[in-house]
């Protein structure tokens, strides 16, 4: 565990420093949450009152939290494949491979700057909503961050997959192109799910995202308690809990493959 | 495996498949064929040795180098490194061994040198303070020390290959790597690089080095051993000298005679001895003797016979002949096609 620590430190040193040596972009990264979240106000008084919406308290809590929450979907789905990519693009993918690392490790602390920026980039929305636009949270925030972890763990195990498909095909992810399309529509990033059809719920609900924005924003939100999160709370276990283990398995399988074929350092 | 023998290559092969075309056949196009980049390999690598890899581009160097780092397998036979299985133990052996390629892209552009090689010392295994001695350690040895808080991309190919260096002996390796490392490099540099791999192994004897290049000129100067590579096969793996031995290496006496008559001239060409002559620029000719266990009576007889057609013997000196030209001999046959193996396995020939 100290060794992987140390390896995450060292990753997010490196992630940290790359970030900071393009000044101008970190910082228009930060002014673009104001940007969003005004433009989530301005949409949410054009909406008004309604009644679906009414228990969140509104349409501006409701897609402020979607997008924090959305954003962590993102980093999931796609840090993995875009920090493999990255480095075949560096050249540095061997170099790194060539370091006495467990590859599991090596993936995970790729993406540590991914989720650290992630968490900073959603706090500042869910901030700039409270204090800006006067968004009230309720809940409690240990059941809300452990749906968090869950949700990220969920998304992270389609994000392996992905990067397993850039290690052998190198563009072309099906995953990232289809799932990650039909997640943002349907999984209630901008509208309730309830707005959709039936047929197209039923598909909605197969995606962790759905269960994950369900979950945090009955507990952020509505107060809700552990009780009453138990479905979205069992539904994302089950996802991770087969997610992970498999994507993990096909990510050495194409490692390997890339490693027989010779093609670690295509792109 | 004995514990001299750092790595062993056995009956190793790899190819190359191209990528599936279903499209081809379905236009009856004819599929790629595959690339055996090598063929059935045997090779030895002794600690305390400099092993240079030589052979034309495609020869398979990169590729061989590149597995017994670990980041190929091979296709058929066996790779062992410290006596370990490359596929099933690779970590293990990663952890034993270094690498520095020509590959400029392998480091953080936007990173200067020190914070590239702390970020890899800490990747390797350390931390805190032991992380910062030995990068500083590092790049004082490798002369970077003055350049170290420039970014990477500022930095000249000869500090990006010391840079390289260091990083590959960052984990203090039983093994190093050195995938072409003079390549991009002039004179001057390639000649420091070298200095301070010769001095690697003199410091560290249980270090073994393995020294991939075109330039063959560099073998001569680092290695004691050379093993050739030729479109995937090891035609020779022995002692240098061994290969200026076998296969014509000899040394060569070569005069510049002046005003030596033509008659003499072709009687010295129809001679039928091992005399090369050849016409210079001015009336001057160059006329090359090699070096045998009688050529002092040879030496002799040409002289005389120079001297008493009236021939001016102007400069007279011995020379090593060329590494490359022994090589070419080596890798291209007398039909132009590779030779069969004549030297392989890891014996020192």
């Amino acid at each position: 565990m100290r060794d992987f620590i140390r390896t995450l430190r060292a990753f997010l040193v490196r992630d940290a420093l790359m970030a900071l040596s393009y000044r101008l972009e970190f910082a228009l990264q930060l002014a673009t949450v104001f940007f969003y979240v005004s433009a989530l106000y301005f949409l949410s008084q054009i909406i008004g009152d309604n009644a679906t919406l009414a228990s969140y308290g509104g349409y501006l809590p409701f897609a402020a939290i979607g997008l924090a929450v959305a954003n962590y979907f993102q980093a999931g789905f796609d840090s993995f494949s875009k920090a493999i990519h990255r480095e075949q693009l560096h050249g540095t993918l061997e170099a790194l491979l060539l370091a006495p690392l467990r590859l599991t490790t090596v993936v995970v602390a790729c993406s540590g700057w991914r989720f650290l920026w992630t968490t900073l980039v959603s706090a500042v929305y869910v901030l700039a909503a409270v204090v800006l636009y006067d968004i009230e949270l309720k809940g409690n925030p240990v059941l809300a961050f452990g749906l968090l972890v869950l949700t990220t763990l969920a998304f992270a195990s389609l994000g392996v997959l992905s990067a397993s498909f850039v290690m052998v095909w190198k563009r072309g992810d099906p995953i990232g192109m289809l799932l990650g399309g039909v997640s943002t529509l349907l999984g209630g990033v901008f509208f309730p799910v309830s707005a959709l059809p039936d047929w197209l719920q039923r598909v909605a609900y197969c995606l962790p995202i759905t269960h994950g924005l369900d979950g945090i924003r009955a507990v952020v939100l509505q107060g809700a308690s552990l009780r009453d999160v138990q479905t979205p709370l069992l539904a994302l276990a089950a996802f991770a809990a087969v997610g992970v283990p498999l994507s993990l398995v096909c990510f050495h399988r194409a490692v390997r493959r890339a490693q027989r074929e010779g093609t670690l350092l295509h792109f | 495996m004995n514990d001299d023998v750092v790595v062993r290559l056995e009956a190793v092969g790899k190819r190359f498949l191209p990528p599936p075309a279903p499209w081809r056949a379905l236009f009856g196009r004819p599929q790629p064929p595959p690339i055996d980049a090598l063929r059935h390999v045997d090779l030895e690598v002794r600690r305390g040795e400099i092993l240079g890899l030589v052979g034309d581009n495609g020869a398979g160097k990169t590729v061989l180098v590149k597995l017994v780092a670990t980041l190929t397998e091979p296709s058929h036979g066996r790779v062992q490194v410290f006596g370990l299985d490359s596929v099933h133990a690779s970590r293990a052996i990663r952890a034993r061994i270094g690498l520095a390629t020509c590959d400029e892209r392998s480091f953080y552009w936007r990173l200067t040198a020190r914070q590239n090689l702390t970020f890899f010392a800490q990747i390797y295994g350390t931390s805190g303070k032991a992380t910062r001695q030995r990068v500083d350690a590092l790049l004082h040895e490798v002369d970077l020390a003055e350049q170290a808080d420039r970014p990477y991309r500022t930095l000249s190919a000869g500090n990006r290959q010391r840079l390289a260096l260091a990083r590959a002996l960052l984990p203090d390796p039983e093994l190093l790597l050195l995938d072409e490392p003079t390549r991009s490099l002039d004179p001057g540099a390639a000649k420091r690089l070298r200095a301070l791999i010769a001095d690697r192994v003199r410091l560290h004897p249980h270090c073994a080095v393995v020294f991939t290049t075109h330039d063959l000129a560099e073998v001569d100067d680092l290695c004691e051993r050379v093993a050739v590579l030729t479109q995937g096969r090891c035609v020779w793996a022995g002692g240098v000298s061994d290969l200026r031995r076998r296969f014509g290496g000899d040394d060569v006496v070569t005069l510049r005679v002046r005003r030596l008559p033509a008659l003499t001239q072709a009687d010295l060409r129809s001679g039928g001895s091992a005399l090369a002559l050849r016409q210079l620029g001015n009336d001057d000719i160059e006329v090359q003797l090699p070096v045998t266990d009688d050529h002092g009576a040879a030496l002799h007889a040409l002289l005389t016979k120079i001297v008493r057609a009236g021939g001016e013997v102007v400069a007279c000196q011995t020379a090593r002949r060329p590494l490359h030209d022994v090589c070419s001999a080596l890798i291209v046959g007398a039909d132009g096609s590779p030779p069969e193996p004549r030297a392989q396995g890891g014996s020192h020939a």
